[in-house]
């Protein structure tokens, strides 16, 4: 055998596990050539197996890949499983509910908040200075809205008539459901638009419920 | 095949195709987590730019996800997804024109000229020259039809008949190919000057 007949032979073998043939370990022994070219390929092959993918791709071509298969109608809305905080996690079905929850008592807050309206006065230039603003929305602890922050809603309240009372209780509670709900949520999904909107809707009803107690004590 | 590509056990694999073939999106997410970092890898070897590579990983995995319907199980899924990829990178690159050679090789009209071994000559001691970031420079400089092969082979581990269904070559080929490629990496990485790339034709 002479070099080229070895290296013609060489793409046959396989290189992980070398058994050459009787011919080519005989000419590998007696060429230095030859067994230093079987030599370099197979530190070649040993270190490509070292080449296993570290690279990943960035998270926003998931993102794009799950909108595209969202907006071609290839994924469907995962089917309600039993409750637990693991499938909550994993599903993600129970935020859903939450949001539709928040929804549903954000929806009552304005009703109740514009049937108040409507039987309140009917003199907003004399509005105080709200309590809260909106601006301040996203960064809003869920504390706030629920304890310390409602004194001065808690005290107007005392002062409303005393049928009323029982209702602007009851809205306050649900805005502040509703406000504790939406901060929960986004607390998990920061990039949720929809959820920030309803949390600033929320702040707003609750902003409205000030305000028809400030014009119940003006008037 | 020198690893397993998946990072979830086969049975809950098996469950996924199935949850995804019926549209659940979380079975899609573990389907992409198990396989995405073998097929961007692959499309980032071939491609060489990231962002491309993100682009192209996109494409594929919207594509898998669109025929998943199709897979019947035949095959791995991993073998199923790579062949998707690889048929992706071979129509990226012809639309880039980079392979027009390359692929004649594949297809068995061997055209490139591979710097034919020296017997004559002693072969320089490699050792410290073979790491990591040379030969990811030096597959770098290879024709885009041996880069592929040597991924497929020697990196990642699939048999030569694996490749040529997976290619559309033959497994003479897939071995002929591999052996040229192998042989390009030994002069490039012997400091022999990198080849300038062909111009389209």
């Amino acid at each position: 055998m002479n070099c080229a007949e070895f290296e013609k032979q060489l793409q046959e073998v396989d290189l992980s596990s070398p058994s050459l043939s009787s011919g080519m370990e005989a000419h590998r022994q007696d060429c230095v050539a030859c067994s230093g070219l079987i030599g370099g390929l197979n530190q070649i092959t040993r270190q490509a197996r070292l080449l296993v993918p570290e690279e990943e791709p960035s998270v926003q071509v998931w993102q794009r890949i799950h909108q595209q298969l969202r907006q071609e109608g290839l994924i469907q809305a995962p089917a309600p499983l039993p409750f637990s905080p693991a499938t909550r996690l994993r599903i993600g079905w129970f935020p859903r509910l939450q949001m539709g929850m928040a929804y549903a008592a954000m929806f009552l807050v304005g009703l109740g908040v514009v049937y108040l309206y409507s039987v309140g006065t009917t003199t907003p230039d004399l509005l105080r200075e709200p309590p809260i603003t909106v601006a301040a929305v996203p960064t809003a602890p869920v504390e706030q809205s629920l304890s310390g922050s409602d004194e001065p809603i808690l005290q107007l309240i005392e002062k409303a008539p005393q049928e009323k009372r029982a209702t602007y209780v009851t809205n306050l509670n649900r805005v502040n459901s509703s406000i504790h709900q939406w901060n929960t949520f986004m607390a998990e999904h920061p990039e949720d638009w929809f959820a920030r909107e309803q949390l600033l809707n929320a702040y707003q009803q609750k902003q409205r419920l000030w305000n028809t107690l400030v014009n119940w004590e003006e008037f | 095949m020198n690893s397993s590509p998946h990072d979830v056990p086969k049975s809950s694999e098996a469950e996924a195709i199935e949850q995804a073939k019926n549209g659940n999106a979380d079975a899609f997410e573990l389907l992409y987590n198990a396989h995405k970092r073998r097929v961007y890898s692959l499309c980032l070897r071939m491609i060489g730019n990231t962002a491309e590579a993100e682009d192209l990983t996109q494409e594929v995995f919207l594509q898998m996800f669109r025929k998943i319907g199709t897979f019947r199980g035949e095959a791995a899924f991993s073998t199923w997804v790579h062949r998707l990829t690889v048929n992706m990178v071979l129509m990226r690159l012809r639309k880039k024109k980079l392979v027009t050679a390359s692929l004649e090789d594949i297809s068995g009209r061997d055209t490139e000229n591979v710097s034919s071994y020296d017997p004559g000559a002693v072969d320089p001691v490699m050792a410290g020259s073979v790491d990591r970031l040379n030969l990811e420079k030096a597959m770098q400089a290879l024709p885009a039809g041996y880069r592929l092969i040597f991924q497929l082979h020697d990196v990642e581990g699939y048999e030569h008949q694996e490749i040529s269904s997976m290619v559309g070559c033959s497994v003479g080929n897939s071995k002929s190919q591999l052996h040229k490629a192998r042989m390009k990496l030994r002069d490039l990485l012997q400091g022999k000057p990198y080849p300038t790339p062909k111009s389209p034709r």
